[in-house]
């Protein structure tokens, strides 16, 4: 009876495993065709990158995770829309920024999500309160699509292969952003008495 | 090597502000939390297939190629259905035309002269009478029907054949 569900186990082990090593195209034309495992696949895939862009947004971790599900739920509806199947990880990356969006809209007043708020809650569990005050500060100050790369770049370690997926855009040019974004909070926490950063 | 060690403090600065513990998805929350999306998912197992079968659209617009052919295709088409349409009726004009028009002789011959006569009685032979003289210009007014066909017949004088 042991044996026969460890057997199991480890042929669904199998399974995953194999499923986890195909790439994003084979999964969402899986996916188009009703395959509920390959689209599980792709949300595990990309669930933290989603997390982190509508974290950028709404600044609140819990929300940020609504709005990562709710746009696997309208990807799930959506998906046979898909142009191409290499674009899918930006195609969900446009539906996750627009729930954020529309989240930070119908509750932005009750719950005041702005980033600066939340990200004080961050910095009150860091170790450094002042330190991460002026940090999240620094980020506050950046472009929406600046502030999206920073968290995408230091919420998950993400590489940038895989941020390049998300956004579309090459790894120079994501190198260039990260530089560019990484000298104006630089530049801030100079100006705020940092010294050296 | 100041830059680096600069660098490499904002790095940890930017971390210990934003890092937090990993998002893991739980995919039997998500099902039990959006059912009916699941469900959707699915219900594509058995369309999918004919789904991107039938969709022809998307096939055209993937490649050049297919674009350039699938638009000489609808201009072959759109002109292969004009000619028929609009070529039609002058095809049957043209195809009447040269079964009627006939020499001024054979529009004169006794045969077709009778098969007038029954077609329409003594007008139609009238009418093919003036067809057959038009290449040569109006008939003179002198000249009756029974006159000329009297002389179609060998029954006319000579004078009379040089009036016509």
């Amino acid at each position: 009876m042991e044996a026969g569900s460890a057997k199991i186990m480890s042929g669904a082990l199998e399974k995953e495993k194999s499923v986890a090593q195909k790439p994003d195209t084979v999964l969402v034309k899986a996916a188009i065709n009703g395959n509920a495992d390959s689209f599980t696949e792709l949300c595990r895939r990309y669930y933290p990158a989603m997390v982190a862009i509508a974290h950028s947004i709404l600044g609140d971790r819990h929300l940020a995770e609504d709005a990562a599900q709710q746009a696997f739920a309208k990807a799930a509806l959506k998906l046979p829309q898909l142009k191409k199947e290499s674009r899918f990880a930006g195609w969900l990356a446009v539906i996750c920024r627009n729930i954020a969006k529309d989240m930070a809209r119908n509750v932005g007043a009750g719950l005041r999500v702005c980033p600066t708020d939340d990200l004080s809650m961050i910095a009150a569990e860091s170790r450094d309160d002042d330190t991460a005050e002026t940090v999240r500060e620094a980020i506050s100050k950046l472009s929406a699509s600046a502030r999206e790369l920073i968290f995408l770049r230091y919420y998950d370690g993400m590489s940038y292969e895989q941020i390049s997926a998300v956004l579309g855009i090459s790894e120079q040019a994501i190198n260039g952003r990260l530089r560019r974004a990484k000298k104006k909070m630089a530049d801030y926490l100079r100006r705020n008495g940092f010294g050296e950063v | 090597m100041n830059k680096q060690r600069n660098e490499k403090r904002l790095d940890e600065l930017i971390s210990r502000t934003i890092n937090t513990e990993k998002p893991r998805f739980d995919a039997e929350k998500w099902k039990q939390k959006y059912p009916d999306e699941f469900q959707t998912l699915l219900s594509r197992t058995s369309k999918g297939a004919s789904y991107h079968q039938l969709n022809i659209g998307r096939i055209i617009s993937k490649s050049p190629i297919t674009k350039l052919a699938a638009a000489a295709a609808v201009i072959i088409v759109a002109i292969s259905f004009f000619v028929i349409h609009q070529g039609s009726p002058e095809q049957a004009d043209t195809t009447t035309f040269s079964k009627t028009t006939k020499s001024p002789v054979e529009m004169m011959t006794a045969m077709s002269l009778e098969r007038a006569f029954r077609r329409g009685g003594i007008e139609a032979v009238e009418k093919q009478c003036k067809e057959a003289f038009k290449p040569i210009g109006p008939r003179p007014g002198s000249l009756s029907v029974e006159q000329i066909l009297a002389e179609f017949n060998g029954d006319g004088k000579s004078s009379e054949r040089t009036k016509l």
